[in-house]
C-alpha cells in the first residue's frame, strides 16, 4: 500500500465513520462540534456576502462540512446594510452571495420592496458577471414565487426560498426571540442545516462537475439482509429503506443515471425486484445492471463504459468498508458514500453529496437516461444496414440549429460546464459569459438538437464562434457524449459554421484547443479533418477555408435553422 | 427532572468546552470573562438549549449575564 493511498484511505473511512453526526435526522451543534477538522488553506474559493442580518455564526458550520467535501471557502462579510450599496464588494470573488433578511425591511412593501430589490440584484449584476446566489428570509411581506418569477430568468441569478427548503427538512427557519441575541432569526437547527446546502450543495453547484451516476450495492443498502442467505422474501424492506429507494427513484427524475452493482446470482436479482412489488425500484430503473462473484471496481468501470461517463461523475454506496477501501484504490476519481446501518443516514449523506444538487432539472437532463436505453437498439439497427447513408434515412435523424436563441442559454452553460471528452477548448463557459456572447454581434452562440426515430436526444452540442482580429474563432465547441458515436460531429459542427452570420467564403478557421486528459475524442477530429497548430498561437488550430465552404449535410438528413425545416 | 448541581455541572461542562475556559466561577459577570464575546455567547445559549432541550424566552436571553443566571432560569424550567 502506497503512502498516498494509505492517507487516502486514512481519510476515507474517517469520513464514513463522520457520516452518521454529519447526515442524522436531527443534527446536533454538540455532535458537530465534536469534529476535528483539517481546514482547507489553498485553493479557497471567494464569496462576497451582502447581508442585513448574521452569517457569521453558520461559518463554523460551513467549515465543517466543506472540510467534509475537501472543499474551502473565504467569505468576505460586509456590513450589516439592508439597503444593499454592495460596499464591500471585491472584484476577486469567485461568487456573490445575497444573505437578506425581508422582515427587517420597514417602509417599503409589496411591489415597490419587489422593484426595489431587483433593481439592486441589476446593480449587482453591473458590478459583478459572478454568479449570484440569493438566499432570503421571506414573511408576509413579500411572497417568494414573485420574487423567484422576477429573478429566475436573469442569468446566472439562482434563489433558494429558506423557509421552505428548512421546512422541507423538518425544521423551522425563524424565532423571533433570537433576533436581539444573535443578530438574525434563524434557528439554531435551520442555521445548520443551511450551513450544510450551503457547502455540499449550492457552493459546489458552482464550482464542482455534476455527478452524473449513482451506483448502489444491493444486500443491507437497498435492503435489509443478504439475498443469496435470506432468500426474496426473507430481505426486508424497511420503511428507511424503503424511503432510500424512493429517493433513489427522485435522482432519477432529476436526470442521474442509477445502477445496481451486486455481488449475486443474476438471476435472484431479477427475480427479487419481479416478486417483490413493494419495492419503489423496479429493474428497468437501473441504467446498468451489474450483478456477478466478480470485482465490484471491475463492475464500476464497466458502467462507466456503458453510460459513457468518467469515473469521478459517478457516486458508489455500499455498506461493506472493505469493498469501499478496494474500489477506492482501483477506481479513479470514484466518489463513495458508506451506506450505514440506518438507510436515513445513508439517503442524506447522498442527497448532500457534492455535485448531487440540481438548480433546476431541464427536459435534457430527462432525455439522458431514455436515450442510453435507445444506444443498444440503435446498434442492432446499425447492423442490419448496409451503409452509412441508409443508416442516417432509416434512423430519420434530425438536426436542429439554434443561432443565439436565449432559450437554449441554460443548457448551452451546462454543455460547456459538463462536457469533458468531445470538448476543444474547456473553457466551461457559465450563463453571463454565453449570455454576453448571444447578444454580441462580433460573435454567434450555435447550439444543436438531435433526434431519430429511436430516441430525443435533445440539445447535444454547442458551437461558439468569435471574431477576433478579423478572424473567425471557434473559441467553444463541445458535444455531449450521448450523441457521439454516429458520425455526426463533422455535420453538426461544420454546418453550424457555415451558417454563422460571421462566416464568408474563402475564410480560414481557426479553433481554441486545449489539451486535457479526456479530451482526445474532440482534437482527433479536427486533426482528421486537416487541421493544423496555429504556427502564430500554439493554443489554437487552423483549418483551411475549403473544408468548410465545401461541406453539406447528407441529404438523408433533415435540418432546420431556428426551427424552419430546410 | 436534573437535581440543581446536575445542571450546574452540565452548564459549566458546556460552557468549558465552549469558551475553552478551564476554570469558571459560576458568579463573575459575563464582562468578566474575556472570551465570552457575542459569537461564543450564541453558540453557548444554543448549545445549552440544545442540551437541556428548551428555549429561553426572549426575558431571559437578555437577562443572562453569567453563569450562575443560566442556571437560574434552567432550574426554573425544573419545578
Amino acid at each position: 500500500m502506497t503512502k498516498n493511498f494509505s492517507s487516502r484511505l486514512e481519510a476515507a473511512m474517517s469520513k464514513f465513520s463522520q457520516q452518521e453526526i454529519l447526515f442524522s435526522e436531527k443534527l446536533s451543534r454538540i455532535d458537530l462540534g465534536s469534529i476535528k477538522t483539517e481546514l482547507k488553506k489553498s485553493n479557497l474559493k471567494l464569496i462576497n456576502v451582502y447581508r442585513n442580518h448574521n452569517f457569521e455564526s453558520l461559518i463554523p458550520f460551513v467549515d465543517l462540512y466543506s472540510s467534509y467535501a475537501d472543499d474551502g471557502y473565504r467569505f468576505n462579510i460586509g456590513d450589516y446594510d439592508s439597503s444593499l450599496c454592495f460596499s464591500s464588494y471585491n472584484d476577486a470573488a469567485n461568487l456573490e452571495l445575497v444573505w437578506f433578511d425581508f422582515t427587517l425591511i420597514d417602509g417599503l412593501k409589496g411591489s415597490d420592496l419587489l422593484e426595489w430589490f431587483v433593481d439592486r440584484i441589476d446593480y449587482l449584476r453591473v458590478l459583478s458577471n459572478k454568479p449570484i446566489l440569493i438566499l432570503p428570509v421571506f414573511k408576509g411581506v413579500l411572497t417568494s414565487s414573485e420574487l423567484v418569477s422576477c429573478l429566475d430568468k436573469k442569468p446566472g441569478v439562482y434563489v433558494v426560498n429558506l423557509a421552505e427548503y428548512v421546512s422541507s427538512q423538518n425544521s423551522t427557519l425563524t424565532q423571533e426571540r433570537l433576533y436581539k441575541l444573535a443578530g438574525t432569526k434563524i434557528c439554531n437547527e435551520a442555521q445548520m442545516i443551511l450551513a450544510r446546502a450551503l457547502a455540499l450543495s449550492w457552493l459546489p453547484s458552482f464550482f464542482r462537475p455534476e455527478l452524473k451516476a449513482v451506483l448502489f450495492d444491493l444486500d443491507n443498502t437497498l435492503h435489509k439482509g443478504v439475498l443469496g442467505e435470506d432468500g426474496i422474501e426473507g430481505v426486508v424492506l424497511t420503511r428507511a429503506h424503503k424511503e432510500l429507494q424512493q429517493y433513489a427513484k427522485f435522482l432519477l427524475k432529476q436526470g442521474i443515471f442509477l445502477g445496481l452493482i451486486s455481488k449475486n446470482d443474476e438471476y435472484d436479482v431479477k427475480k427479487l425486484f419481479k416478486i417483490r412489488v413493494d419495492y419503489p425500484l423496479k429493474i428497468e430503473d437501473f441504467s446498468v445492471l451489474d450483478v456477478s462473484w466478480g470485482s465490484k471496481s471491475d463492475a464500476i468501470s464497466r458502467a462507466s463504459e456503458k453510460l459513457r461517463i468518467s469515473t469521478d461523475s459517478i457516486l458508489y454506496v455500499d455498506d461493506n468498508p472493505g469493498e469501499l477501501a478496494s474500489v477506492l484504490s482501483e477506481v479513479q476519481g470514484i466518489n463513495l458514500v458508506f451506506a450505514h446501518d440506518n438507510p436515513v443516514i445513508t439517503k442524506i449523506a447522498i442527497e448532500y453529496f457534492p455535485g448531487i444538487w440540481r438548480w433546476k432539472v431541464g427536459a435534457d437532463d430527462l432525455k439522458r437516461i431514455d436515450d442510453l436505453k435507445a444506444i443498444d437498439r440503435r446498434r442492432d439497427f446499425e447492423k442490419k444496414l448496409t451503409n452509412k447513408s441508409d443508416y442516417f434515412e432509416k434512423l430519420k435523424i434530425s438536426l436542429d440549429f439554434y443561432y443565439d436563441d436565449i432559450e437554449t442559454l441554460e443548457r448551452a452553460s451546462q454543455l460547456s460546464s459538463k462536457t469533458n471528452q468531445f470538448n476543444l477548448s474547456t473553457k466551461r463557459l457559465d450563463e453571463i459569459e454565453i449570455n454576453a456572447r448571444m447578444k454580441s454581434s462580433s460573435s454567434s452562440v450555435v447550439m444543436i438538437s438531435l433526434s431519430d426515430y429511436l430516441s430525443d436526444s435533445g440539445q447535444i452540442a454547442l458551437v461558439i464562434g468569435e471574431m477576433i482580429d478579423f478572424k473567425l474563432v471557434i473559441t467553444e465547441l463541445c458535444i455531449s457524449c450521448r450523441a457521439m458515436g454516429r458520425g455526426l460531429e463533422s455535420s453538426i459542427i461544420l454546418y453550424a459554421i457555415k451558417n454563422m452570420g460571421l462566416y464568408r467564403m474563402g475564410m480560414t478557421i481557426y479553433f481554441d484547443y486545449k489539451i486535457e486528459a479526456r479530451n482526445s475524442p474532440a482534437i482527433d477530429w479536427l486533426k482528421g479533418l486537416g487541421a493544423k497548430i496555429n504556427e502564430n498561437n500554439n493554443s489554437q488550430f487552423v483549418l483551411d477555408s475549403k473544408t468548410v465552404d465545401m461541406f453539406d449535410v447528407p441529404k438523408e438528413l433533415k435540418v432546420s435553422l431556428n426551427g424552419k425545416k430546410l | 427532572m436534573e437535581k440543581n448541581y446536575e445542571i450546574e455541572k452540565k452548564v459549566i461542562s458546556i460552557f468549558q468546552g465552549i469558551l475553552k475556559e478551564e476554570d469558571c466561577n459560576i458568579n463573575l459577570k459575563r464582562s468578566e470573562y474575556p472570551n465570552w464575546d457575542s459569537m461564543l455567547h450564541i453558540e453557548l445559549i444554543f448549545a445549552l438549549e440544545e442540551s437541556f432541550d428548551l428555549q429561553f424566552t426572549e426575558e431571559e436571553l437578555e437577562r443572562i449575564n453569567s453563569l450562575a443566571s443560566i442556571i437560574k432560569f434552567i432550574s426554573s424550567r425544573n419545578k
